[in-house]
This record gives structure tokens, sequence and C-alpha cells, in this order.
């Protein structure tokens, strides 16, 4: 009655393009850099066998993965040389999220990510890589019935729910997404990517051409202001189109039980998260988001990282004015309360605050302060910067406890304030050196899910106590 | 706040002094190695001297008293409603874990533990591991029944 079935043969392009994009630049390096004059062995062999084994590899993978939706459970068998049979209980699978990228837009299908308890963090349980629109559709009713029948009604449905359109709690506007990226510190990594991109070029450029050539283009220090300019933007043009294709059509949606998400440019993603499942609440601000009164909202979400981002933790707002994420916040999770007011940490943690960043910086600096002597010196100004850093963050730490919720919050370039309510604590932690024990000080550390410890440092010893008594 | 009640074995401490002296025969060689090559390439002499002297003083505090302190503040307790251990010489931690928050208790006997009739018991939260380490055996059996009987589902666990 259950027939095995087998992914839509676009995956097998899918799986392909994968491996290549993979490949590419150990592949660029073996063929271009390894031959500086064309030989048929490394410029056509060496490509054409990789090309031949990987489309080689995605044909039997796509034919040997074959899955079954029964009443109960997913059926999978995968594998060429080791079969792999698993099965997933519906009742048990507690997320799952649909995209849609460039391959499965070519075929009108569908990518279905499906994340049970229990698992490792951040790896979906199964993915079916393309399956069609109407079958994404089953496997999601076939989930709410199983959850119906087990007595709990959690609805996991990314698509039927999606038309309503009265329940949208928040939209990304696109002059957003220009913000976002421009304030993100995204700028700086394309910029990063493409200087380190430009000295890879290095061996194959023959350098005395170029330098030559070169001196002709940049006669002038102008010049060479105009080519950062220009280096600049288009790093910038890079991050804006990074984010988005990631951001564009954000789109929140708040349901009875769950927080929709769906959102993307060309590679669309649905994703439906359990609010059940969600742990806390992370509010984010660099610096200059928060000059703006920015900030991002992140849910900590028990299970792997749906989204693809960071472990753990799920994009709710990726750019959002402050009083408008407290809004947004109130109106999917009403029992968090997000609040300014914060327990500030005793004066006589100060001094350490303003110390740590000064003794950090020192180690590297002071030799190099000491071997470049005239203008090394001037090195030394870091110090105090460093130092008025470390007063501003000790003014941004702090924590709070009201009701049944937990609010701790630290951070020196970007501020981090966590928000979770006592049951969703699996441990916590005082602790203290001998320093810090002298000065009748805490540092408090909360674990909320593996790999994300909250702490803040240097709090009053009776404080901390409190709180700790307090989990209990 | 007040101390905690129950202490790990005073075995404990024979076993980590077994364990940082077995570690230091690994750091012996790092010492000779260097030592010899100042040696033989006529380095200053008073560096051997020096490796040779830091090489006893870590010996001293590694096997001799660091155990016994690490020993000294072990402590734990376990009541029905949560668990608590403290410990570290330098830094003093005390952690909190409500019993509702354990996952699962394990019983762990390494062949040096098993000769002195020790064990650890771990203890697994969703998101971390605690483990008391080098208790009596049959007092690591009777914690990790008792763990798991205090342990209760509840129904908003993830």
């Amino acid at each position: 009655m259950f027939e095995k079935k087998r992914l839509h043969p676009i995956s097998i392009f899918s799986y392909v393009a994968k491996q290549w994009r993979d490949m590419l630049l150990p592949l660029f390096m073996a063929v271009v850099l390894k031959a500086r004059e064309v030989s048929m062995v490394w410029n056509i062999a060496v490509p054409a066998v990789a090309l031949f084994y990987t489309t080689l590899a995605g044909f039997f993978t796509w034919l040997r993965f074959t899955y079954q939706i029964n009443d109960e459970e997913l059926y999978i068998e995968q594998g060429i040389f080791i079969r792999q049979k698993s099965s997933i209980p519906f009742e048990r699978i507690q997320g799952i999220s649909l995209s849609i990228g460039f391959f499965q837009r070519l075929a009108g299908v569908v990518q279905v990510h499906i994340e049970t308890a229990g698992n490792e963090l951040g790896k979906a349980e199964a993915v079916l890589t393309a399956v069609t629109k109407e079958e994404a559709e089953q496997i999601a009713q076939q989930i709410r019935r199983a959850k119906e029948k087990g007595g709990s009604a959690e609805a996991i449905s990314p698509i039927s729910g999606s038309e309503l359109s009265d329940d949208i709690a928040f939209s990304l506007r696109f002059r957003d997404v220009f913000l976002l990226s421009a304030t993100s510190g995204g700028v700086f990594g394309a910029l990063a990517a493409i200087s380190a991109f430009i000295s890879q070029l290095d061996d194959f450029i023959s350098y005395d051409v170029l330098y030559r050539d070169m001196q002709g283009v940049i006669r002038n220090a102008l010049d060479g202001a105009l080519a950062l300019v220009v280096l600049f933007l288009v790093a910038y043009a890079l991050s804006v189109g990074r984010h988005l294709l990631r951001y564009a059509f954000f789109t929140v949606r708040n349901q009875k039980e769950t927080i929709g998400i769906s959102r993307g440019l060309f590679e669309k993603q649905l994703l439906t998260v359990s609010k059940k499942r969600v742990q806390g609440m992370i509010i984010k601000e660099n610096v200059i988001q928060r000059l703006l009164g920015y900030v991002s909202v992140h849910m900590i979400h028990a299970g792997g990282s749906l989204d693809g981002g960071e472990n753990g933790s799920i994009v709710l707002c990726p750019f959002v004015k402050k009083e408008r994420a407290v809004s947004v916040i109130a109106a999917c999770f009403p029992e968090y309360c997000i609040h300014q007011q914060f327990q500030p940490l005793p004066q006589r943690a100060r001094v350490r605050y303003m110390l740590r960043p000064v003794y950090v910086l020192a180690i590297p600096i002071s030799p190099l302060a000491y071997f470049f002597q005239p203008w090394g010196i001037g090195l030394l100004l870091l110090l105090p910067l460093a130092s008025y850093l470390g007063y501003k963050s000790y003014r941004m730490a702090g924590w709070t406890i009201s009701g049944e919720q937990l609010a701790l919050r630290n951070g020196m370039f970007r501020i981090e304030t966590m928000y979770t309510r006592k049951y969703c604590i699996q441990s916590i932690a005082t602790s203290a050196t001998w320093f810090q024990k002298r000065k009748q000080l805490r540092t408090l550390a909360v674990a909320v899910m593996p790999r994300m410890f909250f702490k803040v440092t240097d709090v009053d010893e009776k404080e901390a106590e409190a709180v700790y008594m307090w989990v209990r | 706040m007040v101390q905690l009640s129950k202490r790990i074995s005073e075995r404990a401490v024979s076993v980590w002094r077994i364990h940082a002296f077995l570690r230091l025969v690994i750091f012996l060689l790092g010492y000779s190695i260097v030592s010899f090559f100042i040696w033989r390439f006529d380095g200053p002499k008073w560096v051997v001297l020096l490796l040779a002297v830091l090489f006893l003083i870590h010996l001293f505090l590694s096997v001799v008293v660091w155990p016994l302190w690490r020993w000294q503040r072990w402590r734990y307790d376990v009541r029905e409603k949560e668990m608590e251990v403290e410990y570290g010489v330098w830094t003093r931690r005390r952690t909190l874990i409500p019993m509702s928050r354990v996952q699962h208790v394990d019983f762990r006997q390494g062949p040096l533990l098993k000769k002195y009739r020790l064990a650890s018991v771990v203890i697994f939260t969703a998101a971390t591991v605690h483990e008391i380490p080098a208790l009596d055996e049959q007092e690591a059996e009777k914690l990790c029944h008792v763990i798991s009987a205090f342990v209760k589902v509840d129904d908003r666990d993830v």
C-alpha cells in the first residue's frame, strides 16, 4: 500500500552542484597552480574525472535513496555501499522546514528538513532534497494527525498556515535590509574575503608585469584612495546582495502554537518553530546598531538550528527598532517581559572591568611598542581606549529577575541580553577566583542549551547567591 | 552560603596522585629534550638548572599538594528537588542542578578507579554534564539509584 518513492531527479543536479561548489577551490589549486603550462593531464583529465565521479556518485545516491510515507512514520533507505535505514515516527518530529533553492525552483519541487528531539544539535535528522509540494503537505498533515492522536495538538504545518495574512507579527522592510547590511559588520567580512582572494591570486598573476602596470595606475595617493573606495563599494554591494538574498521578504507569522518564518529572494525558506521548544530570547546589538536604536532578536531553540545559522538559535527579527522588538516579542511570546531595568554591578567591580581589557591588549602591544620604538609608543594610546571600553561594558552588564524570568546582560562590542524562564534553566553556577573572593564578587553562569552558557562576571556575592537560590 | 555536607572518598587523593605522576612522566620527557639540546649546543648551564628546579616544583605541587587541596574542596549534596556540587582550588565553583532537569545518570569506573574500589557518577542534563569523581564504589551505585528515583518526568521538559 505504501510505495517506496524516489526523490525528483533534479536532486542529482543539486547534489553534483553542491559537490562542485565544495571542490572548486581544491580543484582550482590543483589545476591552475600545479601546471603553469597547459597540459592534457592536469587541465583536462583531472576536472573530467572529478566531474564524472561526482555525476556518477550523484546518480547512485539518488538511485539508492528511497522514502516511504506510512501512517505512523517516515521510512528512509539510503547509502550506496553502506545501507542506512531510518524510520522517523511522525509523533516525534519536532520541526519541519521547507526551502526552495535554485534547482528546486527549476523543477517546481521543495526541500524538506525534518528535525526530531534528542538528536545532535544543528543536524537535521532527515533531508528530502526534492519532493513535490503535495507530498510535503502530506508529510505535514501526517505529523499533525500523529500529534493530535498523541494528545498534544501541536500544529506543525509550514504550508497550510501560511495563506493567512492577519497573523503577521513582523516583516522586514527593504530599507531595513540595507541598513542591516550596512551596520552588521558584514561589509568588513566581505572586505576580508576579497583581500584574501586577491592574496590567493598572487601566486599565478605575474608580479612584475602587474607591478609595472600598477605603477601607471596608482601614481599617487589619490588614486590609491580611489582604489580603496572602489574596493569598499564592491564589498558593500556584495554584503548588501548577500543580506538581500538571505533576508528579503523576511516575514514572521505568529500562530497559536508555532512561529512561522519565511524568507529569501531566490532561495525561499519556510520554517516552523514550535513555541514550546523556545527556551529563551537573546537580544543582540552591536555598537553602530546601538547608536541607531536597532537590535536583532534571536530565539533560543531546543534542537537544531533550522535556519542554518548559529547552533541553537533562530533569528526572529534580524533588524528591528528596539521598541518594535519589545512589541513583537510581547505578541509572539507573551510570557517574556522585555525591559531595561537591570541590577547593575557593584562599584568595586568597575576597576576589574577597566583593567581586564588592558591586560589582554598589553601582551601583544608591549613588545610591538618596544621594537618599533619611536612610533610604536603610539600603540600604547590604545590602552586607555580599551580601558574605556571596559568601563562601558561594566555599565552595560547586569542581571534581573522578574517573576519566573531571569535576564542576564553582558558584552563589549556587541551587547547580548538573554531572557529565559526558570524552568528552562538546566543548571546554574556561581564561581569565584581568589581575587574575586577578596572583593566579594562572583561570576554567575547559566546553562540553557548545550554550548550556550550565559554569564555575568563580578556580580555582588549576596546577589549572586540570591539568584542561585532562586533557581532552586 | 553554607558549605555542602558530603565529601568524596579520601582514596581519591591517591588516585589523583598516580594520575598526576603519570602525566609528569610525559612532562619529564619534554624537560629532558629541552635540557639535552641546551647541553648539546652549549647553551647557558643555568637554564638547565632552572629547568630542573622547575620540574621539582612542578612535581611537588601537582603530585603532593594539588590532589590534597582538590579533595578538600570537593563537596556535593543531593536532595529531593535539586543537587549541588562545589569544587575548585583557584576558582571555586558551585553548581546547582534542579532534579527535574536531570536526563540520565552514568556510573563510570576506569581500571585505576576500579583498583581503588572507586567510581564516578556523571549527571547529564539537556545542556550540561556534571561529574562527581572518585566516590566509594557502593556509594556511587547508591547515588545513581537515589538520583534516578528523584528524577520525575516534567511535562515542560524538552
